[in-house]
């Protein structure tokens, strides 16, 4: 089990916003890109930017787009499969969403992915988390 | 066999759940991003420093080619409010 202390990022204000961000490294046929992303809970799937998905080599143009729903409004997404994700000594394939219009960083696994892979607890009073990958035989 | 009981054995669980659970670095990205604006950086595999800068992811991981140790890359100057969705 590894415990991870929230992650301080910078504000608009002098304020600091603490986030529960895990360092990964995805993989696409030869590409490889690390980067940090938001364990959310409330997320349906992992979510990358279309700036990460062109750095992994991905035509995300040319892959049939989607309309979703969230709590920000509605969203244009492509969605590709196969990506490796690799986060500590751990590696497991998933499908990704390449969401258009949002901020070029933003990187997020969610219940189809990482809560799928692994036991995780927040503690958000002690701003930390922790994450358990499931053993297979 | 040693047979344990009470605290013994409290102290027994209590080590193991120690030796069991790591602790990861507390990545601070206030610290690592405090001179840097826009642009994006590649941050150190320990996420102690920055590395590389550059105004272009492109320009960042053409940089980063050059070195062997992993990099992770992420964008300076942003709002990151917006990541988790925090009233302002």
């Amino acid at each position: 089990m590894r415990v991870i202390p929230y992650s301080q990022l910078p504000d608009i204000t002098s304020r600091t916003v603490l986030a529960p961000l895990i360092p990964l490294t995805f993989i696409y046929k030869k590409e490889e890109f690390s980067t940090f992303a938001l364990v959310d809970s409330g997320a349906a799937g992992a979510v990358i930017s279309t700036v990460i998905a062109e750095e992994l080599g991905i035509d995300w143009q040319k892959i049939k787009m989607n309309a979703g729903f969230s709590v920000g409004g509605t969203f244009r997404s492509h969605v590709v499969e196969g990506v490796e994700i690799g986060i500590f000594d751990h590696a497991f394939s998933s499908e990704i969403n390449i969401i258009e219009g949002i901020g070029p960083y933003k990187c997020i696994l969610g219940q189809a992915d990482i809560f799928q892979r692994a036991k995780i607890s927040f503690e958000g009073y002690k701003k930390i988390f922790s994450i358990e990958f499931r053993e297979y035989n | 066999m040693p047979r344990y009981g009470g605290a013994e054995w409290y102290s027994c669980k209590f080590k193991a759940e120690r030796y069991n659970k790591s602790m990861e670095q507390k990545i601070n990205f206030v610290k690592l991003l405090k001179n840097y604006s826009s642009g994006w950086v590649a941050i150190s595999s320990d996420f102690s420093k920055v590395v590389i800068s550059g105004e272009t992811l492109k320009e960042v991981r053409g940089k980063a080619k050059k070195i062997k140790e992993k990099l992770y890359f992420f964008k300076a100057g942003e709002t990151y409010t917006n990541f988790i969705g925090e009233q302002l």
